[in-house]
């Protein structure tokens, strides 16, 4: 008895990991607040719920790895070819998609109930009720659900935008075990005009079955190719294959994972540790920062038991510019003028950045469209670092070094310094550690920078960054965004199609939009607003390249480069692989492939495909 | 002492009144708010929609309303639902985090004064020996260490290092926090042994890097307070009288400086229960203070508002009852 | 110091004399005396000393290569993530480190001395406090503060209760207004009765308002206000306060950048640590005053004549001075850790300004690439504060009056 003690604490919990039981342990920095029943996203849309989730539901169709579309709960995806894609013209300029769909014959529950219609019309259904908190409330207020029986249903969508073909975003809720409790929830909510407290409803009927208590009881069913069987908050999700998931991987079922457990351990460096000593046998796409998995102790212990890859992510890094000239700060350092703009990227020495921090596995970026995206266009404007062409810009602007070595000009008999404000999220060591490499670079060229940095939670908050028009900053606004697969140039857009300003955050229309820095421009905005509707791969690419073109001219924004994520698992799993897009981004899409080479399973997708190696 | 038992209890009431007040104001005004994710992540997002959302999350009515509002719920024992968690935001504290930290914190303070008591006895008494000269080192170390820093130290020591080097060594585990629960126990599924088992060796790291500090700074406090009393002149008039000095030692000396430590301890109570934000970060220990500081960010003000409202009025009473123990251990205070 | 020997004027040389003797007994202390000083001067003369600017970055090529390097010759210390010298940026270091821990420290024993004083010497001895305009005493205007703070609490008192008034008006009028509508309900009729009776309190105290008058106990007010200090936490006031102070359409924000411009974060960290700091010395001020003021000399000033803040300032304080420089050498040692602590949590002192506190938040990122860059900060965080623990310990002895030669 003393002895089983003994080799139970030393194996602490973490009990025959990775190949010897088929099972695998995932490490991940993040736990979901919700899993399972919250279908609507009403309670969380955190990517490590969506992660997990891969394991418990199949997607009507899945977008892989490659950025094709594969059907899983469905027969076919709707295309032209197949007559299962229409588009009704509504009126000029608006165009409604509709799209038909067929549910399998063998898609069934993990209880053994088959997925039908009445499953699908119950997502429609919560997600169309008023006064519903949930993010998706843009896609419910255009799409409508027509049920034509119990295995087939058509989704239209008015007005249709080019990426409702290329993300799914048809969803399923389990009408056997919510409906009548939704029934209870809607109508309970219907009682009452208080929209807090409709949607305190729904946020309740939602964490009914989506709360750790709820699914450990065992009362949820799964449509994945896993089951959850245990949650413990704060700790671990442990999951078991579903034997009545219908797409089997080549060679049988049992020679791949029968077990996944996550464990959650939020501190990253806890958690490399964790990798280290083996406990783990790989990382979720919520897991170490790419500085630590080059770390030194990691990549030493790495030949033979570990593969350390970088995977480039959509994520945006980049500096916004305050153009808005009411800003005095902003208008005496000529920020709205393409010149200044230009001799700010000329004098950053960016690809100094990626080769000394990041070892080359990062590259700069020449606009905000990521190399992996399929609108990328490589022939723009680049601005490699030329601290010579920096100076002679800004003497034509009429930048005269002043005698502490910092530029400086008359405005209106005031004398001017060039001084830029920077700010960016306080404690991001990467940001800082650019930033001051940077301040370095500028002070070469008599630019000097002023570190105005705030914690995440100010800095990102919509006081502060909707607010350059107010000079809550007053020059750079240092942070990152992800420009998915569904990205359509938003973020530097200007007007809309009526002609109003729409998209730069102002006074005028209560600081909403997200063009920070205010930059604005009529042709982009022109090609943007057809690029949106426009269906056609091959039309839409020649307008994103021209925007892309423009874009980079007249420096929007200052790219700096796209981030890419440390992945790390042990030495013989196969088919755990990230991408850069979508879901691919996370390592769990097609979870049925995942397991270990030396139990038999086989190698469908190859992570060098879509990675680099870190040694 | 009746008397001034009850006044004070009065007063405590108009100072939690305003305490939740103004933790209220504070959150309200919070930079951002719980719209600012979507409007992030949904860039397409409309100003009506916004609106409508706004009014979902009650953030149209001015502080003073939605904090009465909150009040008149919060005495009936309604905290409100977390947004950020699936469980109503009373539930999530007090039945999920509360006990867990008070498992490590608590422990992590009983073993603090089970070392700096003794330890700081024996400083005292053997003042300026060599011994005395360590322990004063030693202490100002581990005052002197940052937990954040003494916690990956520690994992990396104990978790990869040494078990790397030493074949024999038990690999500590990461994660602080055991998969076995009480319930396992009673329905006969595990042992009580290794139920216990199991939670001792996974918090030994946390609990050894959380007492450090407290421990250090009470030896040093605890070797202080007897050096003082040490001096007085009754310590001197019992030596004089001829009594042993073990019995001068623990009789006398001894209860009369233990007085500053009951009050230190006793206001170390409240922050028991509010957890260690950092310790628990490091260790995966989801306590208190993770709660609290995931609240703030997440902009989850009904967890955030149960939590420090329960640590105020937990801070408040601690005080108080610091204050009249004090009266109740030492004869020369006395309060009309 | 000079102000405080010139008060014992009986003889103020051997007071002084005799405390530095004994002081000088103490090894330890008159060591970390020495190295106190040491750091000070270090800090004061720090580009004389630096062998390199704190923020200089190697040029050329393979930058890399000059990044996290060990001890050489050129660099003491090896250098950081961005090739900076290590030893020159802790000799810059000390310079924030120690002012945030030297004003945090002074600041904290400044507020917590007047504060604790005040509540120790009127302890007992309640104070007016309000008097309404028809209340009828002797006095009543005067001194002139007093005139001028009874008509700021009557619009005060009045202000109030109209605030209440309506707040309680908006959280039950819709229940009201449809109870009189006709819709009868338990709530609803709640809510009238409880806007009844709060109204009628409401009255009562404006009748009382105008004639009545309140008296405080200082020692109440200052002391529930140090548990109501205990009570509020921290991390929220960080985030408010970093928001407002970066809020240029403010006029807080404002303030903060005209006046300390990039030094913002270290007048937060201050601020931070100083609003919770000075509960600790206002306590002991509090529990020392208490006892001194009982004692033969107090009653003695009194029968001379002195004023109040002359027998407050002259001959209690003085008296209470020694456990008082104690605890503010302790909490230099403190301040400068709660500045690493809070670099953690991203609320620190910020970049380019190298402080001890962010240099080893910041080593502990690259812990796994280069552990020893956590060394130096380490170092000079234990060696402050095991200084200033050390000189805390030797000025108790000597300044304590019981201790022996």
């Amino acid at each position: 008895m003393k002895q089983k003690l003994i080799a139970l604490w030393v194996l602490g919990g973490l009990a025959l990991a990775g190949p010897a039981d088929n099972s695998l342990v995932i490490g991940a920095a993040q736990e979901p607040r919700a899993l399972a029943g919250d279908v609507v996203n009403a309670i969380s849309n955190q990517s490590i719920k969506f992660e997990i989730e891969n394991f418990l539901f199949a997607p009507i169709v899945q977008t892989n790895r490659d950025l094709q579309q594969i059907p899983v709960v469905v027969t076919e995806v709707p295309s032209a070819q197949n007559n299962r894609l229409r588009f009704v013209n509504v009126r000029p300029g608006v165009r409604r998609l509709e799209l038909d769909y067929t549910i399998r014959p063998d898609a069934v529950w993990s209880d053994g109930r088959p997925i039908t219609t009445d499953d699908v019309a119950l997502y429609f259904e919560m997600g169309k009720t008023r006064g519903m908190p949930t993010t998706a409330i843009d896609f419910f207020e255009r799409a409508s659900l027509r049920v034509r029986d119990a295995r087939n249903f058509t989704v239209s969508l008015e007005p249709a935008y080019f990426y409702d073909l290329d993300v799914n975003q048809v969803y399923y809720a389990p009408n056997h075990i919510m409906r009548s409790e939704w029934e209870r929830a809607k109508a309970a909510a219907a009682q009452t005009n208080d929209t807090a407290r409709q949607a305190e409803i729904f946020r309740n009927f939602f964490t009914q079955f989506s709360n750790p208590q709820f699914l450990n009881s065992g009362r949820m069913v799964y449509s994945g190719p896993f089951v959850l069987t245990r949650w413990v908050p704060g700790s671990t999700i442990e999951m078991q294959r579903n034997p009545r998931f219908w797409i089997k991987p080549p060679g049988g079922e049992d020679k791949y994972v029968q077990k996944v457990v996550y464990r959650i351990i939020q501190n990253t460096n806890s958690l490399l540790v964790a990798i280290m000593g083996g406990g783990i046998d790989a990382g979720s796409s919520v897991s170490i920062s790419f500085g630590q998995g080059r770390s030194r102790q990691l990549t030493s212990r790495a030949p033979g038991r570990f593969e350390i890859w970088a995977v480039p992510t959509p994520f945006f890094e980049h500096l916004e510019i305050n153009q808005f000239t009411n800003v005095q700060r902003a208008r005496d350092l000529m920020l709205d003028n393409v010149k200044t703009r230009q001799a700010l990227i000329y004098a950053m020495n960016r690809e100094g950045i990626t080769r000394a921090f990041f070892d080359g596995f990062y590259r700069v970026a020449h606009t905000w469209v990521s190399p992996q995206n399929p609108m990328y266009n490589p022939n723009v404007t680049q601005y490699p670092y030329n601290p010579e062409r920096a100076r002679q810009l800004l003497a034509e602007l009429g930048w005269r070094p002043g005698p502490d070595g910092i530029l400086q000009r008359t405005v209106d008999g005031r004398t001017v310094r060039f001084e830029i404000e920077w700010a960016t999220t306080a404690g991001n060591q990467v940001r800082e550690r650019i930033q001051q490499f940077v301040a370095e670079n500028y002070r070469q060229v008599g630019i000097a920078v002023r570190v105005n940095n705030a914690p995440s939670a100010v800095l990102l908050s919509s006081q502060f960054r909707s607010r350059a028009q107010e000079g809550t900053w007053t020059g750079f606004l240092h942070y990152a965004f992800s420009m998915g697969q569904a990205d359509d140039g938003v973020r530097s857009a200007c007007r809309d199609d009526e002609g109003r300003v729409t998209y730069i955050p102002t006074r005028e229309n209560g600081f909403r939009g997200l063009n920070f820095g205010g930059w604005c421009n009529e042709e982009y905005d022109r090609l943007r607003n057809q690029a949106v509707v426009e269906f056609d791969v091959n039309r839409r690419k020649q307008l994103f390249a021209r925007m892309q073109e423009i874009w980079a001219n007249e420096v929007a924004m200052i790219p700096l480069y796209f981030v890419a994520d440390a992945r790390v698992f042990r030495v013989g799993l196969v088919n755990y692989v990230s991408s850069t897009f979508a879901n691919s981004a996370y390592p769990t899409i097609e979870p049925w492939l995942i397991g270990w080479e030396s139990r038999g399973a086989q190698k469908v997708y190859d992570q060098a495909k879509y990675a680099q190696r870190i040694r | 002492m009746f008397a001034y038992t009850v006044r004070r209890l009065l007063q405590m009431i108009p100072l939690l009144f305003a305490a939740s007040i103004v933790i209220f104001t504070l959150l309200a005004l919070q930079p951002g708010d719980p719209l600012d994710e979507l409007r992030q992540q949904n860039p397409r997002i409309t100003a009506e929609q916004l609106e409508q959302l706004r009014r979902a999350y009650g953030l149209d009515q001015p502080i003073y309303v939605r904090y009465f509002k909150w009040l008149g719920r919060a005495l009936q024992g309604d905290f409100g639902q977390s947004r950020t968690y699936a469980t109503p935001a009373g539930h999530f504290i007090f039945g999920e985090r509360l006990p867990r930290t008070l498992v490590l914190s608590g422990a992590a303070l009983t073993l603090a004064l089970l070392v700096a008591i003794p330890v700081g006895i024996f400083s005292a008494v053997r003042q300026y020996s060599r011994a005395d000269y360590a322990i004063t080192f030693l202490s100002f170390v581990g005052f002197s260490m940052p937990v954040f820093f003494l916690g990956i130290l520690l994992l990396f020591l104990f978790a990869v290092w040494l078990p790397e080097k030493l074949p024999w060594f038990p690999k500590f585990p990461v994660q602080s926090i055991s998969d076995y629960q009480w319930s396992q126990v009673v329905n006969r599924e595990i042992g009580f042994f290794q139920f216990i088992g199991d939670w001792a060796f996974k918090l030994t790291l946390p609990v050894l890097a959380l007492s450090t500090i407290q421990m250090a700074s009470w030896t040093r406090y605890m070797r202080a307070s007897l050096l003082e009393v040490l001096n007085q002149d009754y310590i001197r008039t019992a030596r004089a009288k001829g009594l042993g000095e073990r019995i001068v030692l623990y009789k006398h000396a001894l209860r009369n400086a233990l007085i500053p430590i009951v009050t230190l301890v006793g206001l170390a109570i409240p922050g028991v229960f509010g957890g260690a934000v950092i310790t628990e970060t490091i260790f995966s220990y989801p306590g208190m203070g993770r709660a609290i500081f995931d609240s703030l960010i997440d902009k989850d003000y009904n967890v955030a508002m149960a939590a420090l409202a329960f640590l105020a009025l937990l801070t408040a009473t601690f005080n108080l009852l610091a204050d009249l123990m004090y009266a109740v251990v030492d004869p020369r205070i006395r309060y009309s | 110091m000079a102000a405080v020997a010139s008060t014992s004027q009986a003889k103020p040389q051997s007071t002084w004399a005799l405390a530095w003797r004994r002081f000088r007994k103490h090894k330890a202390a008159m060591f970390s005396l020495g190295v106190v000083i040491f750091l000070v001067l270090m800090a004061i003369f720090a580009p004389w000393i630096a062998p390199y600017e704190p923020t200089a970055q190697p040029t050329g090529d393979n930058l890399a290569d000059y990044y996290f390097l060990g001890p050489t010759r050129e660099h003491w210390l090896g250098t950081d993530e961005l090739g900076r010298d290590v030893l020159s940026r802790i000799i810059y270091g000390a310079r924030i480190s120690l002012l945030v821990g030297f004003v945090a420290a002074f600041a904290a024993a400044l507020l917590g001395t007047t504060l604790g004083v005040l509540a120790g010497y009127f302890s007992g001895r309640p104070l007016r406090f309000y008097a309404g305009p028809l209340a009828r005493l002797r006095d009543g205007w005067r001194p002139w503060p007093f005139a001028l703070w009874r008509v700021v609490s009557w619009v005060l008192l009045y202000g109030l209760l109209f605030f209440v008034a309506s707040l309680v008006w908006t959280l039950s009028g819709d229940n009201v207004r449809a109870l009189l509508g006709g819709s009868l309900s338990l709530n609803n009729v709640l809510s009238l009765l409880g806007l009844l009776v709060v109204w009628g309190l409401l009255l009562f105290a404006a009748v009382w308002g105008l004639f009545g008058q309140a008296r405080l106990d200082l020692d109440i007010a200052i002391s529930r206000f140090m548990d109501f200090m205990l009570t509020i936490p921290e991390l929220p006031l960080l985030l408010v306060l970093s928001a407002l102070l970066r809020d240029p359409q403010g006029a807080a924000g404002r303030w903060a950048q005209e006046v300390f411009g990039e030094a913002a974060s270290v007048f937060i960290i201050i601020t931070i640590i100083v609003l919770f700091g000075w509960i600790g010395t206002g306590r002991l001020i509090r529990g020392a005053v208490l006892s001194l003021r009982e004692q033969e000399f107090t009653t003695a000033a009194q029968a001379l004549g002195a004023g109040e803040a002359r027998i407050m300032f002259r001959h209690l304080v003085p008296n209470a001075l020694a456990p008082l420089i104690v605890n503010a050498t302790l909490a230099i040692g403190g301040a400068i850790l709660t500045e690493a602590a809070l670099s953690f949590l991203g609320f620190g002192i910020q970049p380019p300004v190298a402080t001890w506190g962010n240099m080893l938040n910041n080593a502990q990122e690259y812990i796994f690439t280069a552990p020893w860059l956590a060394l130096a900060p380490g170092f000079m965080i234990f060696i402050t504060v095991l200084s200033f623990n050390y000189l805390g310990d030797g000025l108790r002895d000597a300044l304590d009056p019981r201790s022996r030669l």
